[in-house]
């Protein structure tokens, strides 16, 4: 039996969420572009397709970490290295995303550009760190003795 | 589908903590918790994993006859 992989219990719930994201994720795309079609604009594209995006995946993301099929039994934690080099990834998109939305705050638009540049990466960025967050914290669970 | 008391029976009287049987068997600490919670079902293949890392049949640790009177 894998030990790097997922279990049994986990695929099985793994696979449920997607289904059930993959048709969610449909449905609002659907129904975004009948909105559309009718003149009815509820956000400025590529917000309105990020924010369907995020709640596709988000559900999707939330429910497999929820439900303990997001790291496998035998993830074990990272090394030295390992962590380095992840810390220096999470500095640099913090500090590009902190440039970014001061540079956008001072200069307003850029020229064709809708100005949700930075609210994406911000809201990337914050997503990113919350599920490096989550796998920390499913990994300290998981390798806690019962009480 | 009920709590599998004799499971959890079973693991106590070889020592093993969930996350040594989990570990022994290759799957997560929260799958042999669902397990001896009832909330899981197992796979064959599981269950024999199980009964070979705690020495019993698969009768003794996943049989529910007994438990319903059908048996």
């Amino acid at each position: 039996m894998g030990r790097t992989n997922l279990d049994e219990r986990q695929l099985q719930n793994k696979h449920k969420a997607g289904n059930q994201a993959f048709i969610l994720l449909a449905f609002l795309l659907l129904a975004d572009m009948g909105l559309q079609n009718y003149g009815i604009h509820w956000l400025e594209y590529p917000l309105s397709n990020y924010i369907i995006f995020l709640i596709g995946v988000g559900s999707y993301l939330v429910r497999i970490i929820w439900n303990g099929s997001y790291v496998g039994p035998g993830s074990g934690n990272l090394t030295a290295n390992g962590r380095s080099l992840l810390g220096a990834v999470l500095a640099i998109l913090v500090a590009l995303c902190v440039i970014t939305a001061a540079w956008m705050g001072s200069s307003g638009k850029t020229s064709g550009g809708t100005g949700a540049g930075p609210v994406i990466l911000m809201i990337s960025t914050a997503v990113g760190l919350v599920i490096l967050g989550t796998v920390f914290w499913i990994r300290r669970r998981n390798n806690r003795e019962e009480a | 589908m009920g709590k599998n008391l004799r499971l959890k029976a079973s693991r106590a009287a070889k020592d093993m903590s969930q996350k040594q049987l989990a570990d022994a068997v290759g799957v997560t600490r929260q799958t042999i918790i669902a397990i001896e919670n009832g909330d899981y079902n197992p796979t064959i293949r599981l269950c024999i994993e199980i009964c070979l890392t705690l020495g019993k049949t698969l009768d003794e640790l996943f049989w529910e006859g007994d438990e319903h009177g059908e048996n």
